[in-house]
């Protein structure tokens, strides 16, 4: 059954050079109990995707179009006060890009903890804040610690505890393991992936390291330039990945300093003065004719849906 | 990584950057003016009492007549020829007549004869002739040139008392000190002191004898002294403030810039490199800020100028000295941002030698913020230097705006409503300042978001 | 770096930059010292002359002389006079740091004593109300504005700030004063125009502390007019800036209220600053607070030394730079501490 889905979402931010489409008619879903990641190089939209669904864009950025489904209710048009009290982090929580710098720096680990259960009537006392700091295999030590004392992976890990504070139904997480060492990193993802056994949420994961979430996710979004190229089942994917994009992303090995992967020459379109076709087009090996023209749309490949007109 | 032109075309669509560009522009034109329209002795002028008797005392601006308050302007009758006559057996006499229309309601605040000849006359003759006809005659025995006769003068005086007692047939002695001028602008008749004002037209006749040939100079003149002046008004001596406001600027600006030239350059180059070598350094560094920001400007200031008498440019420089700090300040927390950029790191990795990347790489960044905060410094300078001036400590033979405040605040002006002699010199003092702060807001505000965007 | 060892450290800095702020200031009024001092010594010679004269009326003139010098030298030497610089230095140093300054020209003391000590001991604790009490509610209510300008970015609060922030920079605290004098006193009479009290003050405490307030009105309006402004445009600024980080997001995220984000997370997070651009303000702001004190003739330091230079005083001119030297380094210290306590780095660990 879906939980939460976005249908035709556009996002745009305004700029002097123009409207920058950092998402562009994007349906993507999230299923109950599911593990979802979405996939694609550095500035194909994924953060605003998501920061979008879950009404957290900071202006000029705003959602232009389509609407944005919890249980059925479209909670682009709750209002603020109503979202904030019924919504946010009871039900839809997020581990953001960067989450090391999530918490407010002069406050304690554990007294932000015990703000966010106390603001939304949840018992705050000591042994529930050593027991989620327990879920993420933290020390309840951590909870006297202010951030500035804790490692990057200490911080992350306490964040997603936060995250999980208050038990919500979906988990979004936006490259929770940038900046982290190797090691660190696959246990972030095993966490996240007991927890989500364990706690019976659903997950949605963002990230541009597709090796790292090969064995974790169900379910694939890839997307380039504001726009899924192509989403399927994680077995089909990465047994072949259909989109060319998708190919090279595979084969390519991202860089944390660099914007450019590798694998696949050229950069991305400038978002502000998108081509009409498909937006890979100067960089795909195959491009074709029709690919400069017209945009193509998502059809059925194998058991995956792909944005290309070679199929 | 935007270039210089760039942050002039980002100016040039601030709005309030123009206008205070604009502004100073003008300024700068004004003193430019200042500086040559005016003798360099000036100054000794201003704070001679002795110079500005030909102008009416306390007096406000003219343009208050404009609301409607009875307060006429002077006059000055000057550069008329010297008809000569020669009288016969030796004697010689030059006339000059003078004609005015009086309208006001009040009298002048003063009549002022200045004489200006070679040679020794005899006697100088005035005939003051009033609209209703009477004259008084007031002979002055044997003038001096580049003298200012006024009404309240002996010489002038006595006839004038004498005139008011064959009108009113009281004895001289009742006249008091000012009621001159009563005499020689109201109505005629027992009531005279009291009467209201002719209005109508004066002559004035001036004749002066002597037994040998003189040279009367057409520079001899004479003043009625109004009871308003000019667009600023005049202070207790009757030194026009719009001069005063006009002397000082020059001053004011020379000393801003000075001033925040110096501390800004010194304390952008001390708190940039303070926080590029980062360490026990930086901590000594901001220690030896510290002994200077703790150095309170105003007392130190006044303690030294009786140590060292003060020239402009060494009160700039003191005034720099103590200011430099809260610029050393800002500038270090600037460079430590930019110095967690990427780019700086780079360099290191590189193996550049850590003084050139300061030079070539870091203190290029911290340009525009120096720029930006000299600019902003300019008149905290003026603001200091002013407020010295009002405490009495200014270089000697400068005109200035805090000094002429200070006579104000003696002489208790806001407390008297002489409220233009305290509102145009301290407005000054604002409108010389706006325009840096307008400047420099615009540009810190292009400047900032660059150097501290990561 | 715990707590106690940021005091340890911090106390001994400022300690050490007591006495190098003193030395500058030292060197500065060196000639101007060293006058005073022989000036005190004739002065207290001639003293000790007409005491000697009445009291052993045997003496000669010659042996008076002698005497007399004896006792001038034995005064200066107490200074340091005839010693190496060094030695000199310390001595005068030390002199001043024990409050030894001799006793005034011209200027007396309420309690009719000469002694610069006491004169000061009499002033000082005016501008310290003054001062004190104008920098907190310009801290205060610089921060409030500043951040409700910040909350509703673009907002008329926050478009008109720079404007009053402009009026900070460009207008002298003591003209303020004047066009209060003006307006307030001379024209609307609804404040005294100066002074510290009525004259003869009211009767009883209340009535008394009443009188003190309104005297205290227009000097503390001047001053938190003009220093205000500045004060609410660094705080936007700071807190505008604290608004674009993370933190606030991730906040807004977990359901906390924009009003609890703003007044508890960043005010806290920014709080640091704000004591550091207090201190600032703290010395930015000296000036104008001892010059305010001139135009209302509030008798406070400002005044006296204002006082001193029409007499040329200067005894008390050295004495009053000294002592608002110390005033305004204890006032940064003070400052500092505030930044020790607010910031987590410090105060934990
Ligand atoms: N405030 C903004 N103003 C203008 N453009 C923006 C803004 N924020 C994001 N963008 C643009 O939107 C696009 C998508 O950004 P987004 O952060 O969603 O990318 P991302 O896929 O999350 O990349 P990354 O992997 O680096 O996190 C980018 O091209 C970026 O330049
Ligand atoms: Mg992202």
């Amino acid at each position: 059954m879906t939980l939460l889905e976005a249908k035709g979402l556009s996002i745009v931010f305004p700029t002097s050079r123009g409207e920058v489409k950092a998402v562009d008619q994007v349906d993507i879903s999230l299923g109950e109990r599911e593990f979802v990641g979405i996939a694609g190089e550095s500035g194909a939209g994924k953060s605003t995707l998501a920061l979008g669904m879950l009404r957290l864009l900071t202006p000029p950025g705003k959602v232009v179009a389509g609407e944005v489904l919890f249980h059925g209710t479209d909670i682009l048009k709750l209002t603020d006060e109503q979202f904030r009290k019924d919504y946010r982090w009871t039900k839809l929580a997020m581990v953001f890009q960067g989450s090391m710098n999530g918490f407010t720096p002069v406050f304690t680990i554990g007294s932000q903890l015990k703000e966010v259960l106390a603001l939304h009537g949840r018992e705050a006392s000591d042994s529930t804040i050593s027991k989620l700091l327990e879920t993420v295999d933290l020390d309840n030590s951590i909870a006297s610690r202010y951030p500035h004392e804790l490692s990057g992976g200490q911080k992350q890990r306490a964040f997603i505890a936060m995250a999980l504070s208050l038990e919500p139904e979906v988990l979004v997480t936006d490259e929770p393991t940038t900046a982290l060492d190797v090691i660190t990193q696959a246990t972030i993802i095993n966490l996240l992936k007991r927890l989500r056994k364990e706690l019976g949420i659903s997950v949605l994961l963002i990230t541009h390291d597709l090796a790292l979430i090969s064995e974790a996710v169900e379910r694939l979004y890839v997307m380039y330039a504001g726009g899924v190229v192509e989403e399927g089942p994680s077995i089909d994917f990465f047994a072949k990945p259909k989109h060319p994009y998708s190919q090279g992303l595979l084969t390519s090995t991202p860089t944390l300093t660099s914007n450019e992967i590798k694998g696949i020459p050229g950069f991305l379109p400038d978002l502000a003065n998108l081509p009409p076709g498909c937006r890979f087009t100067p960089r795909c090996p195959f491009a074709m004719e029709v690919c400069k023209r017209d945009y193509p749309p998502l059809k059925g490949v194998g058991g995956e849906r792909v944005a290309c007109w070679l199929y | 990584m935007s270039g210089k032109s760039s942050y002039l075309e980002e100016f040039s669509k601030s709005k309030a950057g123009m206008i205070g560009l604009a502004l100073l522009l003008f300024l700068l034109v004004l003193s430019v003016y200042v500086v040559l329209a005016y003798p360099s002795n000036i100054a000794s002028t201003w704070n001679n009492p002795e110079s500005w008797q030909g102008n009416p005392a306390k007096a406000p601006p003219t343009w208050v007549t404009l609301l409607g308050v009875d307060a006429p302007p002077s006059l000055e009758f000057k550069g008329g020829q010297w008809a000569n006559a020669s009288v016969g057996s030796g004697n010689y006499n030059y006339s000059q007549s003078y004609t005015f229309k009086w309208t006001s309601k009040v009298t002048p605040s003063n009549i002022v004869f200045s004489p200006r000849f070679s040679g020794t006359p005899l006697e100088a003759e005035m005939t003051w002739s009033k609209p209703d006809g009477q004259s008084i005659v007031i002979y002055i025995a044997s003038p001096q040139t580049n003298s200012n006769y006024d009404a309240t003068d002996q010489d002038i005086s006595q006839w004038i008392h004498q005139f008011v007692e064959a009108q009113t047939g009281t004895l001289q002695g009742t006249v008091t000190f000012g009621e001159e001028l009563d005499a020689l602008f109201d109505a005629d008749g027992p009531n005279l002191l009291s009467n209201p004002v002719l209005q109508g037209t004066y002559h004035v006749r001036i004749d002066v004898l002597s037994r040998s040939p003189i040279a009367l100079s057409p520079s001899s003149s004479l003043t009625v002294d109004g009871r308003s002046y000019g667009i600023m008004g005049t202070d207790l001596y009757g030194r026009p403030i719009q001069l005063g406001i006009l002397l000082g600027l020059p001053y004011a600006l020379e000393l801003g810039a000075v001033t925040s030239v110096a501390a800004v350059v010194f304390g952008v180059v001390f708190g940039g490199i303070s926080g590029y070598i980062g360490g026990r350094r930086d901590g000594f560094m901001q220690w030896f800020t510290l002994v200077f920001l703790a150095l309170p400007a105003l007392p130190f200031l006044v303690a030294i100028s009786y140590s060292f008498t003060l020239s402009l440019i060494s009160e700039a420089l003191l005034i720099a000295a103590l200011s430099w700090p809260f610029y050393a300040i800002i500038a270090r927390s600037v460079a430590l941002s930019v110095k967690s950029q990427a780019y700086v790191e780079a360099d290191r990795a590189m193996g550049i030698s850590a003084f050139r990347t300061f030079f070539t790489h870091f203190m290029p960044r911290l340009t525009p913020v120096t720029i930006a905060y000299t600019v902003l410094g300019i008149p905290a300078g003026i603001l200091l230097a002013q407020t010295l001036a009002f405490l009495g400590i200014a270089p000697p033979n400068i005109v200035t705006w805090g000094g002429i405040l200070d006579e104000a605040f003696v002489q208790e002006a806001a407390l008297f409503g002489w409220w233009w002699w305290v509102f145009f010199p301290g407005m000054m003092i604002v409108v010389v300042a706006t325009p840096f702060v307008l400047v420099g807001f615009a540009l810190d505000k292009i400047v900032s978001p660059k150097v501290s965007a990561k | 770096m715990t707590f106690r060892r940021f005091l340890v450290v911090k106390t001994i800095s400022y300690a050490v930059a007591l006495v190098a702020t003193v030395s500058i200031l030292y060197v500065g009024i060196y000639p101007s010292l060293q006058r005073v001092i022989k000036d005190q010594a004739t002065a207290e010679g001639q003293q000790f002359q007409q005491s000697l004269v009445r009291a052993h009326a045997n003496l000669t003139q010659k042996q008076i002389g002698q005497q007399v010098a004896a006792f001038k030298a034995t005064f200066l030497a107490q200074f340091g006079f005839n010693q190496p610089l060094p030695v000199k230095f310390a001595l005068q140093l030390q002199n001043l740091f024990t409050f030894h300054f001799g006793s005034s020209y011209f200027t007396l003391a309420p309690n009719g004593s000469n002694q610069v000590s006491s004169i000061i001991a009499a002033y000082l604790p005016n501008t310290i109300v003054l001062f004190t009490t104008g920098t907190i509610l310009v801290v205060l209510a610089g921060s409030i504005v500043g951040l409700l300008a910040a909350r509703s970015a673009g907002g008329k609060l926050d478009r008109s700030i720079p404007f009053i922030a402009v009026f900070h920079s460009s207008l002298p605290t003591w003209w303020v004063g004047f066009l209060f004098i003006a307006f307030f006193a001379y024209t609307l009479n609804l404040f005294p125009s100066g002074g510290i009290n009525s004259v003869p003050p009211p009767v009883g405490l209340v009535p008394r502390f009443g009188d003190f307030l309104l005297h205290l009105t227009l000097p503390l309006a001047a001053f938190f007019v003009v220093n205000v402004g500045g004060f609410a445009y660094v705080i936007r600024s700071l807190v505008f800036s604290t608004m674009g980080e993370d933190f606030v997001l991730t906040a807004k995220a977990r359901g906390i209220s924009n009003n609890r984000i703003l007044f508890r997370h960043v005010l806290r997070t920014v709080s640091p600053s704000i004591a550091t651009q207090s201190i600032l303000n703290v010395a930015s702001s000296f000036a104008g607070a001892i010059t305010v004190e001139v135009v209302f003739r509030w008798p406070g330091l400002g005044l006296l030394t204002y006082d001193s230079i029409l007499s040329n005083d200067l005894p008390v001119i050295i004495a009053t730079t000294f002592i608002l030297t110390i005033v305004l380094l204890l006032g940064l210290y003070l400052g500092e501490l505030c930044y020790g306590v607010l910031d987590p780095r410090i105060r934990s660990g």
